[in-house]
């Protein structure tokens, strides 16, 4: 063989390894930007679900039974992604599948792990669990950082939660090596797992942008950067973007937010609709920085400065933390958090709603 | 900062003229103030680039003045709109925001401070002082020149958690009062945005929630409170027309983010730039009132287009690769 034929060689087994596989490689989306792992689609069978691409690549599922092809009706966007409406068959069994991307014999490949969850029924009461800041690899030490989340979704999944909402600092360095450890951890988790990221570009690359929202039956969940400034990417249209979701979401039963956190600089025309002008029901946080006094200078319990909308501010899972939410007709009632570490369950950072 | 001035593109707008100061960068913490001329297309960088802010023209256009990032905090820089003489003014607060120039062209006011407990500041360039305006009041977020005394702002009235709502406010270097716009309306509505009619400076335009939803209003002495754009999608950010005749704003009438026009006198509503599959905003009317530099995703990221006022003959004037916003005409006078 020569040593041009063993280059090519070389580069086509480095493709196939790295980008080419997406959660296969290196672990940052790739072919397949949406649905995923921390943002999946809830279908029931026969309906329908979008998935976004970076190439028009054909798509199948991968569920315990084998795959499943799909009819998909394909949309170019002027960013240059494609928009797939993929319509589920109606004799789909109910579980969790993968999504692939697979164009052969052209080396396109990509697969997004419980990307999907199809489900029969949605219940009207069901428990939500938030993990907030599990900042893997924090204090230098991956394995104890890792084994302490493995020990909150031990405890979710023995609660028998219905779905998991994850924000702010996934990982402490950012690192390739702490995000495949956090993308592995998140396979404890056999329910729905949705993940706000602290802004930043390796965050977006692991889970795609924010904000998104998603619907749980009945009720939504709005996704939102909470300290993203009017100067911060995706630039002004996030405020659009939070319009638009709010309205979409507006028929809810529930209309509930969750973010990495909050912050006062947050774009004002955002603050306005979410928390003034069409509240949302409840924002799930994780912990903020700020301080709010009373007019005697008296700390006060967290709450958004305006608006009425409540707030559950969980204290950071790289501590042990985690909380519950319970959903039902009459309320969305945050519980007290939890710890994995004995003797710590209700810290600081507490709300007004326990 | 005033070494640079490279010329970086062209992008001419057949038969146009005038120059846009703009915003250009995808990340904050690299955004920097150009300014383009619309006719040649040539662009000039001016800002240091490090987290600039929007920028402002200065009355004569012989200035601009932004935000920009200044070590941990955020400082308020100017400079000449060829590029030279930037300087950092001397602040006491570590945060300045928002700043916009009096009518004398000497003096710059700006949000200083951190957080809701804001104050509005003074800075003279003349004397090189900065004084603390609204008798020290605090809560003031935004500010807009009335007249050389006085200031509108918004000012933030009740307490963070509990009944916190924000108020037109009259700011005089020695107190700051609430602006009654319309009956018990104190701490009852959320209203933003203000904008003094450029004719007729106790004429103000602004957005509330009275009525349900986020309209604009016009608040004047001889017609009161009215609301002139009255939909159920919001409207947002007014800005009125150099002969303060019409109103632009960005309205979700039709779902996406898009730029309309009201004129007040009978309330009705035009369309400018509007689609229902991408994103207009950022209204600002060139000097002469008959056209419109706006922001716009029509190609993926935000560009800056010029049109006639009715949205006729859009053009870009900004690279499709190059995330451009808060475009700000200069002004006819220095041209």
């Amino acid at each position: 063989m020569s040593t041009i034929s063993r280059l090519m060689l070389a580069i086509c087994a480095v493709c196939l390894a790295s980008g080419a596989m997406g959660r296969a490689g290196d672990g940052a989306l790739d072919i397949i930007l949406s649905p995923h792992n921390g943002q999946p689609s809830l279908v029931r069978p026969g309906a329908a679900f979008e998935a976004v691409l970076t190439k028009q690549t054909p798509l199948k599922l991968a569920g315990e039974d084998g795959t499943k092809t799909m009819a998909v009706e394909w949309e170019a966007r002027p960013d240059g992604r494609y928009v797939a409406t993929c319509h589920l068959p109606d004799e789909i069994a109910p579980g969790v599948y993968a999504l692939e991307a697979e164009r052969e014999g052209e080396g396109e490949r990509d697969r997004n792990e419980r990307a999907l969850h199809v489900k029969e029924s949605f219940p009207e009461v069901y428990l939500v669990a938030h993990i907030a800041d599990p900042a893997i690899g924090g204090g230098g030490d991956l394995e104890e950082s890792l084994g302490l989340f493995e020990e909150i979704a031990a405890e979710i999944d023995e609660a028998n939660a219905d779905l998991v909402l994850i924000t702010g600092e996934l990982t402490a360095n950012e690192t390739e090596e702490e995000y495949g450890a956090f993308l592995d951890a998140l396979e404890a988790l056999p329910m729905p797992t949705f993940v706000c990221p602290s802004l930043s570009e390796e965050g977006a690359r692991y889970f795609g942008p924010t904000p998104y929202a998603f619907w749980y039956g009945e009720d939504a969940y709005l996704s939102f950067d909470g300290t993203a400034t009017n100067l911060a990417p995706p630039w002004e249209p996030a405020e659009s973007l939070h319009y638009r979701l709010r309205r979409e979401i507006k028929p809810a039963r529930w209309a509930i937010g969750f973010a990495n956190r909050y912050s006062q600089d947050f774009p004002m025309h955002s603050q306005i609709n979410l928390f003034v002008d069409d509240p949302l029901d409840l924002l799930i946080s994780g912990p903020w920085e700020m301080e709010l006094v009373d007019e005697e200078g008296e700390e006060m319990e967290p709450a958004l400065p305006w608006g009425r909308t409540p707030v559950a501010i969980t204290p950071p899972a790289s501590e042990g933390a985690y909380r519950f939410v319970e959903v039902s007709s009459s309320e969305a009632r945050p519980r007290a958090p939890e710890s994995v570490i004995e003797g710590v369950n209700d810290d600081t950072n507490d709300t007004a709603e326990d | 900062m005033n070494i640079l001035l490279p010329v970086i593109l062209s992008l001419a707008v057949a038969g146009a003229e005038g120059e846009l100061a703009y915003l250009v960068g995808s990340q904050a913490a690299t955004r920097q103030v150009c300014v383009v001329d619309v006719e040649s297309g040539d662009v000039r960088e001016l800002g240091p680039g490090g987290g600039d802010g929007p920028p402002v023209w200065g009355p004569d256009g012989e200035w601009l003045a932004f935000e920009t990032e200044d070590g941990e905090g955020v400082g308020i820089y100017v400079v000449r709109a060829d590029g030279f003489e930037g300087v950092m003014l001397e602040t006491e607060a570590s945060h300045n925001r928002l700043p916009q120039w009096a009518p004398d062209g000497e003096r710059i006011a700006y949000s200083a401070g951190e957080g809701l407990a804001r104050q509005i500041r003074v800075h003279d360039r003349a004397t090189g002082e900065e004084t603390v305006w609204g008798g020290g009041r605090e809560g003031l977020l935004t500010v807009r020149w009335m007249s050389d005394d006085e200031l509108l702002a918004t000012g933030l009235t009740g307490t963070p958690g509990r009944n916190l709502s924000s108020d037109l406010y009259r700011v005089t270097e020695d107190a700051a009062e609430p602006i009654p716009v319309g009956e018990d309306s104190e701490g009852r509505y959320f209203e933003w945005a203000p904008a003094p009619n450029p004719a007729n400076p106790d004429m103000i335009a602004f957005e509330s929630n009275d009525g349900g939803f986020r309209d604009i209003f016009i608040a004047s002495e001889d017609r009161g409170l009215v609301n002139v754009s009255n939909h159920r999608r919001a409207d947002w950010n007014p800005a009125w027309s150099p002969d303060g005749e019409w109103i632009a704003f960005e309205s979700f009438r039709e779902e996406r983010r898009g730029i309309f026009r009201v004129y007040p006198e009978t309330m009705r509503v035009h369309e400018v730039a509007v689609s229902g599959t991408y994103e207009n905003w950022a209204p600002a009317w060139a000097p002469d009132g008959e056209r419109v530099a706006f922001v716009s995703n029509r190609d993926g990221a935000p560009r800056i287009f010029v049109s006639g006022v009715e949205g006729e003959d859009a053009e870009p004037v900004t690279q499709a690769d190059q995330p451009a916003t808060h475009p700000a005409w200069r002004p006819e006078d220095s041209q």
